[in-house]
């Protein structure tokens, strides 16, 4: 009878142990820093700055659906770096609606410090408020499309 | 929300299991220990995230959107791979067992010592890895403009996913890195129901704490449990490594396989066992790299480039062609993968679109550019880990050198690899599209993934047993 090639009893112990390790450290680990954050009274961060800037979006996400092509104007005058940061994190949070640095696009998002500032930058274009949700961000239309 | 974490737990455990098993008959350590078996837990766990992301994409390539079919076919299958390589155990030829390699019983203070300290330095890291998603559950910005978005229209773009990823990362920085982590996350999303922010960190944290315990098991295994804890501390002493692997980007992950690939190297050649299985997965591991990150691709070709030579120069042609054929068997299938993804539906890479040949040919002949890039490579080189560099010269210069003669093809193929790897960075700082002095920022980071498998390297060569 031909021998097998590993013992079955080889498979099963190592096989108990893993999975006893694996509980171990996913059990083990967070309760070590459950502990930890509750003795420095640390909470889960909503307001990280990410966080905040992304909840401005939530109520225009649900206003397109996936594939959409949306164009997006901001202020001027923001450095390069500063204006990627916002165009980024508004294609993050609305992914996978694709948003554009153009204003050639039918649905325009607008993302401004405030409504008057939204307002003062599309004043002179051919574009109309569709939807102001109150905090800077904005749904906007080009009349010309 | 429990059900969901118990399918994220579930959905992690199965594959890891499955690969674990796979591990332990193709390459049965005999006596069971801590070290062997947190060795093979790491390897298995990279195994795991890397086969089940190649799984996903193909999955959405063939089927589309992942909907309840995945979710129950994947576990059967990975079921079914697991009872048939039990099955296949039974009736295969017997290979012989891969003992552990230095059976050295090392008690006294010295090592209580070190293992409380290098205790204190894990906890210590893992608090500061949770205490950064606490403060960045989104991650740091690459992970947010780059994985996570990627992760995110993987998972909510539904059937038109190819379309929509082409789109959207046209236009924007690497639009053509692989799909590895966004996969993963996307993976474990489709299991979950929800695109938790949990998850990309929990991979970010496996790719950390697996790194660690992957280095210092293979370097306790290979060498002594003391230089295997001071391995794991020189690691857990490099700030950026623990900040970047919690940054939930790319940058670990990559440094986790391109570690793998050089350690399955290490442990074919310490054992005078002739286990290609080892070979095959090493070649697996350099192909999961690549999945990872381009620079992954990199160091495929420096890795099989420098093994090839070093195969060739301490056991002949024969030798290196025979092992180069392992390797190869495990590589190829994920770097068709990849070269599909990159052909078929990445957007081509920033460097390449950028500027032509003549720009690319004029930046090459001013060495005011290669004066720049020499002073920033030794400027990184040197701050590295905080100083840590001097540490380790000063503790080779005490402690000596001690390379065992079976690590030498090894030692070899890691020095050769990340030499090739490092000038090839060079080559693309000097000829970058980007401003030069802006884009050499980026060097510090680029040298992350090289650095375990570097102190791997190192812990080979440097006495002190």
């Amino acid at each position: 009878m031909k021998k097998p090639l590993i013992d079955y009893k080889s498979i099963i112990r190592p096989s108990i142990i893993i999975i006893l390790f694996t509980l171990c450290i996913s059990l083990a680990l967070p309760l070590a820093a459950g502990v930890y954050i509750y003795r420095q009274d640390l909470k889960p961060n909503p307001d990280d700055e990410i966080s905040v800037y992304l909840r401005r979006y939530d109520k225009v996400k649900k206003t397109l659906k996936p594939g959409d092509v949306v164009g997006y104007i901001a202020e001027p005058g923001l450095t390069i770096g500063e204006r990627d940061k916002r165009l980024f994190l508004t294609q993050y949070e609305m992914s996978p609606v694709l948003v554009v640095l153009s204003t050639d696009i039918k649905t325009v998002i607008g993302n401004f410090e405030s409504p008057a500032s939204g307002r003062k930058t599309i004043a002179g274009k051919p574009l109309v408020v569709v939807k102001d949700f109150g905090n800077g961000v904005m749904i906007l239309r080009n009349k010309k499309l | 929300m429990m059900l969901s974490f118990l399918m994220f737990f579930l959905a992690l455990i199965i594959p890891v299991h499955v690969a674990f098993i796979a591990m332990i008959v193709i390459w049965p350590i005999r006596p069971l220990s801590l070290g062997s078996l947190v060795l093979t837990t790491c390897l298995a766990a990279g195994l795991a995230i890397g086969a089940t992301s190649c799984a996903f994409f193909i999955w959405l390539l063939v089927f589309g959107s992942p909907d309840r079919g995945f979710i129950f076919l994947e576990p059967v299958f990975l079921i079914m791979i697991s009872s048939g390589i039990w099955i296949l155990s039974r009736t295969g030829k017997r290979t012989r067992s891969l003992e552990k390699t230095k059976e050295v019983k090392e008690k006294g203070r010295m090592e209580a010592a070190l293992l409380v300290i290098f205790c204190i330095a894990v906890f210590s890291a893992f608090v500061v890895s949770v205490l950064m998603f606490i403060y960045k559950p989104h991650g740091t910005w690459d992970a947010w403009a780059i994985w996570n978005m990627k992760a995110r229209i993987l998972y909510r773009a539904g059937d038109g996913w190819q379309k929509i990823l082409l789109s959207i990362t046209s236009g924007r920085p690497h639009p053509d890195y692989p799909l590895l982590l966004p996969g993963t996350i996307a993976r474990l999303w489709s299991y979950m129901k929800i695109d938790s922010l949990v998850v990309p960190a929990a991979i970010s944290l496996i790719f950390s704490f697996g790194t660690l315990g992957l280095l210092t098991s293979s370097i306790s295994m290979l060498r002594t449990k003391k230089q295997g804890m001071l391995a794991g501390l020189a690691l857990l002493g490099t700030v950026y490594f623990i900040l970047y692997g919690a940054s939930q980007t790319a940058d670990v992950p990559l440094g986790f396989y391109i570690l793998s690939t050089v350690v399955l190297l290490g442990l074919y050649d310490a054992v005078d066992d002739d286990n290609k299985a080892l070979l095959v997965l090493a070649g697996l591991m350099a192909g999961f790299a690549a999945w990872t990150k381009n620079e992954g691709m990199l160091f495929v070709i420096s890795v099989i480039a420098a093994r090839a030579l070093a195969v060739l120069y301490f056991k002949g042609w024969k030798k290196a062609l025979n092992e180069l054929a392992a390797v190869c068997i495990g590589l190829l299938p994920v770097l068709i993968m990849v070269l599909y993804f990159k052909i078929r539906m990445a957007p081509p890479t920033d460097y390449i679109r950028a500027q032509t040949t003549a720009m690319m040919l004029k930046k090459l002949v001013d060495p005011s550019r290669y004066l720049l890039v020499v002073k920033e490579y030794i400027k990184q080189i040197a701050i590295l880990g905080n100083g840590l560099m001097f540490i380790l010269a000063a503790y080779l210069i005490f402690a000596g050198r001690k390379i065992d003669r079976n690590n030498l093809p090894t030692v070899v193929t890691i020095c050769g690899a990340l030499t090739a790897v490092l000038i090839g960075y060079f080559f693309i700082f000097v000829v970058t599209h980007n401003p030069l002095a802006w884009h050499l920022e980026s060097l510090g980071r680029l040298l992350i993934p090289l650095w375990p498998a570097a102190l791997f390297g190192f812990f080979l060569i440097a006495g002190g047993d």
